[in-house]
């Protein structure tokens, strides 16, 4: 039996943690392998005891993930000497990447947050490009709707990362 | 840095809307020169507004990733989570059959609430979290003194009107102070264990071990008699009784008088139990309600019917029936209303079971010390029934068929 608080972390952080690994492990089938195995670990936790599930979730993806870097250490290298497994911190995101990482899920986040047909909009024009007459025709409706959508998108985006950055 | 937030807080919903008019005006492409260069001026503010601006352009370095995220098959991830928790709901189930088979080879064959149903069912209301029994006890003297003992891995003694309570280790022992005291009095002692409670592992003052069930008393006196041990039982107990030849051990029974010298048992005698239950795991037991009397070997059981006063004997698995010393609820053929009689003295909780489920027969091993929460979706799963608690009452309700 799924909670309610599970879904809810599942869906608004599923891509998020999946970008996070992959991220890490530079592999697309490796990181959701692992996003996926993490989640099926949180089934056995009362989530609602947990302070920070978000927090938990990301920790455990990273953590999970380092993991696998190392083990695919172990597999390449066979007889390998224990003392040359590379350390966690090898695999460990930098400051930088960290940062850019937040910044995508964040930037993610509050296009996901924006109500459904904007979201569509948004999605469309800003990050697979059509142009607004593609997208209208795609989505079906007038051009003008389309800029409505974008103008009401831009405010909410605006206020959102207002809050975040 | 609060002081910028603030700022920026302020300027933007100053000049956001202007922001927002021109950031669209930019996209369309009639963005006037004037108006080009009040933009820049906008977006000099925080380094978000560029960023909104690049999104919108497509330059947004963002922009790949982000894409990248649509691109990630989460209902697929969710299916498979759905499965996933399917699996693992039944695994749980067959492990719990896995230990107590291992426990008592006998019950090999014992399946947990067999068939998990797959079909839609309704799923539990249950508005509070219901806790196991916690371990603490109330011993009375015949003074009418109250003392409410509780679990310590610390040593802890008390002197409750010359018997000495000593807790430690998680174990209760009972014994006289100052045993060699001329002016001897025997006082009688009364352990009570709440509903929703348990007893430590006790020893009384003749080193006999008892464990007793939740909602149940136990009576006996300081400095038992010199030629036989007397205790009065209401509820159950587990008893590992010291051996003493020369003072048979007497447990009376809401009724019922057993009489052992030296063997462990199981006597189930509750007030609301139509049926006393007295199972013996180990020496000799010798059981009567005055018309009639049996003697029990070790593996047999009576069961005294207390409104006909038929008494029955059978062979059991003995350690089938002291499971719950063990942390466990064990069931074999039981009709659901006995078992929530059961529930609801552990958990202290007042069961309603519908006529139409109350006479279905159980057999199952079950975690005393889960929530009841927990248990209540394991046994959901049979698809039988739910639970839907109102008014502090949990009523077993039949599934929707």
């Amino acid at each position: 039996m799924i909670s309610r608080e599970y879904e809810r972390l599942f869906r608004s952080h599923y891509r998020s943690s999946v970008f996070v690994a992959e991220m890490i492990v530079n592999s697309r089938q490796a990181a959701e392998d692992i996003v996926q195995d993490v989640f099926v670990k949180l089934l056995d936790k009362n989530i609602q005891k947990i302070d920070s599930p978000a927090n938990f979730l990301y920790m455990s993806v990273r953590n999970a993930a380092i993991d696998h870097c190392r083990r695919r250490v172990i597999r390449a290298k066979e007889g390998v000497d224990l003392s040359q497994i590379p350390d966690n911190t090898d695999y460990e995101l930098t400051a930088n990447e960290l940062e850019y990482a937040n910044d995508v899920k964040k930037l993610f986040g509050a296009i996901e947050s924006l109500p459904l047909q904007s979201r569509n909009v948004v999605k469309m024009i800003c990050v697979e490009k059509y142009s607004y007459k593609d997208a209208a025709k795609k989505l079906g409706m007038s051009v003008s709707t389309v800029k409505t959508h974008m103008y009401r998108s831009f405010k909410t985006l605006r206020n959102r990362l207002n809050l975040f950055f | 840095m609060e002081n910028k937030n603030d700022n920026m807080k302020k300027t933007s919903s100053q000049f956001g809307e202007r922001l927002d008019c021109l950031l669209l005006k930019h996209r369309y492409g009639t963005l006037s020169p004037v108006e080009r260069l009040e933009l820049e001026a906008l977006l000099s503010v925080s380094p978000y507004h560029e960023e909104i601006l690049k999104l919108i352009d497509g330059t947004s370095e963002y922009g790949p990733d982000i894409s990248r995220m649509y691109s990630y098959d989460e209902d697929n991830a969710w299916e498979k989570l759905l499965a996933a928790d399917k699996n693992r709901t039944r695994r749980r189930i067959l492990s719990r059959a896995g230990i107590a088979a291992c426990f008592a080879a006998a019950l090999v064959a014992m399946a947990v609430f067999v068939h998990p149903d797959t079909r839609e069912r309704h799923a539990n209301e249950l508005v509070s979290e219901i806790k196991p029994g916690r371990k603490f006890v109330y011993v009375e003297t015949s003074v009418g003194d109250m003392h409410l003992v509780r679990e310590s891995s610390e040593r802890q003694t008390s002197l409750i009107d010359k018997t000495l309570v000593d807790v430690e280790n998680g174990e209760m022992r009972i014994s006289v102070a100052d045993v060699d005291s001329p002016m001897q009095t025997v006082t009688m002692v009364s352990i009570h264990v709440p509903s929703g409670c348990e007893s430590m592992p006790t020893t009384l003052p003749d080193g006999t071990k008892v464990w007793l069930n939740s909602s149940s008393s136990l009576r006996f006196p300081s400095t038992f008699d010199p030629d036989r041990r007397e205790v009065v039982l209401m509820g159950e107990a587990y008893f590992e009784v010291n051996p003493d030849p020369a003072r048979p051990f007497i447990v009376e029974a809401e009724g019922e008088r057993i009489e052992v010298l030296g063997t462990s048992f199981n006597v189930r005698a509750y007030r609301d139990d139509r049926q006393i239950e007295t199972t013996l795991v180990t020496g000799k037991l010798k059981v009567s309600n005055g018309h009639r009397e049996v003697v029990l070997e070790p593996g047999q059981q009576s069961l005294l019917d207390r409104e006909t006063g038929v008494m029955q004997v059978s062979e059991v698995v003995p350690e089938f029936h002291m499971l719950w010393v063990r942390g466990e609820f064990c069931f074999r053929d039981q009709t659901l209303e006995s078992i929530f009689k059961q529930f609801g003295r552990w958990y202290n909780v007042e069961f309603r079971t519908h006529e139409s489920v109350k006479a279905i027969l159980y057999t199952g091993v079950l975690k005393r010390y889960e929530s009841f929460n927990t248990l209540a979706d394991l046994m959901t799963q049979t698809g039988d029934f739910y639970f839907k608690e109102v008014n502090g009452v949990i009523r077993v309700v039949p599934q929707p068929r």
